[in-house]
């Protein structure tokens, strides 16, 4: 089997259910890179991504997934932005999948009813400044630094290669990628996206930003890379099979 | 020669033995406790009666326990995932959840996050209230306010939300565990640490609830109950 987990670059987010996209992109599963993946290592394929994840959700599903994991399988997971952190939503949470969707993927059985549901915070609006900046540091005295979030990448990374760790021993390769929002900006503009090539409000791959995600993460697993971000691939991968990609 | 297996715990203050046994300041400990008021009002002497150090020789194995004074649920969910790895078929795994205001934060100067707790409950017209003097220094001189806004705003008033976050993760694991022929235990410090003989009842005049020489007794025999 072949695990995908992480945020919405992982997930069916504006894959499935976007008619816009429907439109622009179709036959639109047999061109994402999960699928393609799934077909070149031989594998089932399960998505357990979740739109505007936080990284501590990401964790979460994995660890809720961790017994059907078996030896021979391979887990990819599509670590997110280090700003995105958990919060209580009370009943404002408006992203895409509803309550029901969130429960449903976070949790074996549904919280009681008069628990709020706890997740990234990224689909909570309308929010204040300080609330924002509050959430990010868990303070908001001082202001987002690259060090608050060197921080909290420090920490992701880290408990990322626990579970590589722990994969690794039981014969599952696993991939983690900063290819969803953790890489920021960059790729958003260089990695043929729907808002690049169509001008929507979408930011997610478009057929051939997932051919080009699936390349890189090809690669990573043909050379038992753990983890591969935008930095080392610029660095490292072929120029002549990927876009030029514009750095920071 | 067969090795032995490892008895893991993981968890707070509550399975750190604190008060009693200070190896989980880690390097140089035994010069670290003595800064410690409560080690100056104890003494030496109690190390071994912590209920840890009880059931890896009850069952005659390897000791390695991970759990830290003040620490966070996140953080103890991490350390348990960084030792999945290690753990071998007939290990087994001690996990104690605790108190949900517990956050590691950013440092403001240091590329890493540093633990902090948060004492906080609510009083009954709603309002929140917390122990001042326990919250760390950094979170700055305007932290009652930081800490209400981040209370009501992110974490919310009630903690039980952010506790069941955790305590389902730290389920998932244990529960995995078990299949893998690791015998695990989720212990939540929150519901079950107030049945058990605190150090204040022991030594009258020295303010502490963890748990007395008793109190790791009792709690080691009533573990043995679900271990066997």
């Amino acid at each position: 089997m072949l695990w995908v987990f992480g945020d919405s670059f992982a997930g069916s987010h504006c894959r499935l259910d976007d008619e816009s996209r429907r439109e622009k992109e179709y036959p639109y599963l047999e061109y994402t890179w999960q699928y393609l993946l799934a077909q070149k290592y031989k594998q089932d394929f399960k998505i357990k991504g979740l739109g505007g994840a936080c990284n501590e959700d990401a964790f979460k599903i994995i660890t809720k997934y961790l017994h059907l994991i078996k030896p021979g399988d391979i887990v990819l997971t599509i670590l997110s932005s280090p700003n995105r952190q958990l919060e209580v939503t009370e009943d404002k949470h408006s992203f895409s999948g509803g309550l029901q969707h969130y429960s449903s993927i976070l949790y074996n059985e549904p919280p009681p009813e008069v628990h709020p549901l706890v997740t990234s915070h990224l689909g909570n609006r309308g929010v204040d400044e300080d609330t924002e900046a509050c959430r990010i540091m868990r303070m908001y005295k001082y202001n987002i630094t690259p060090k608050v979030r060197d921080a909290w990448l420090y920490w992701t990374l880290d408990y990322w290669q626990s579970f590589v760790n722990y994969f690794t021993s039981i014969g599952v390769r696993c991939v983690g990628s900063g290819f969803g929002a953790l890489s920021g900006d960059v790729h958003y503009d260089d990695w043929m996206t729907l808002h690049e090539s169509y001008s929507c409000d979408c930011k997610h791959f478009t057929r051939e930003g997932h051919k080009y995600n699936f390349i890189v993460l090809d690669h990573a697993l043909q050379n038992n890379l753990n983890y591969i971000d935008l930095k080392y691939i610029l660095q490292n991968y072929p120029k002549d099979k990927l876009p030029a990609l514009k750095t920071p | 020669m067969v090795e032995a297996n490892t008895f893991w715990f993981f968890g707070c203050s509550m399975t750190s033995g604190h008060g009693l046994n200070w190896e989980w300041l880690g390097d140089n400990y035994q010069e670290r406790k003595k800064s410690k008021e409560l080690w100056q009002q104890i003494g030496d002497g109690y190390e071994n009666t912590i209920f840890p150090k009880l059931l890896a020789d009850h069952f005659g194995m390897g000791y390695k326990n991970y759990a830290v004074s003040g620490q966070s649920n996140q953080t103890i969910l991490v350390q348990l995932s960084n030792c999945l790895h290690l753990m071998n078929e007939g290990d087994r795994v001690w996990v104690n959840s605790t108190w949900p205001m517990r956050f590691p934060i950013p440092h403001p100067e240091l590329d890493r996050l540093v633990e902090t707790m948060v004492p906080m409950w609510m009083n009954n017209d709603g309002s929140l209230d917390y122990q001042d003097e326990l919250i760390p220094p950094i979170w700055g001189e305007d932290r009652n306010e930081v800490i209400k806004l981040f209370i009501q705003k992110v974490a919310g008033a009630n903690s039980q939300p952010l506790q069941r976050v955790y305590k389902t993760a730290l389920y998932d694991i244990t529960l995995h565990l078990n299949k893998i022929g690791i015998k695990s235990f989720l212990w939540d410090a929150t519901e079950r640490a107030h049945h058990y003989q605190g150090i204040k009842h022991w030594k009258p005049g020295i303010e502490d609830a963890h748990p007395s020489p008793k109190g790791h007794k009792n709690i080691f025999n009533d573990v043995l109950k679900e271990f066997i």
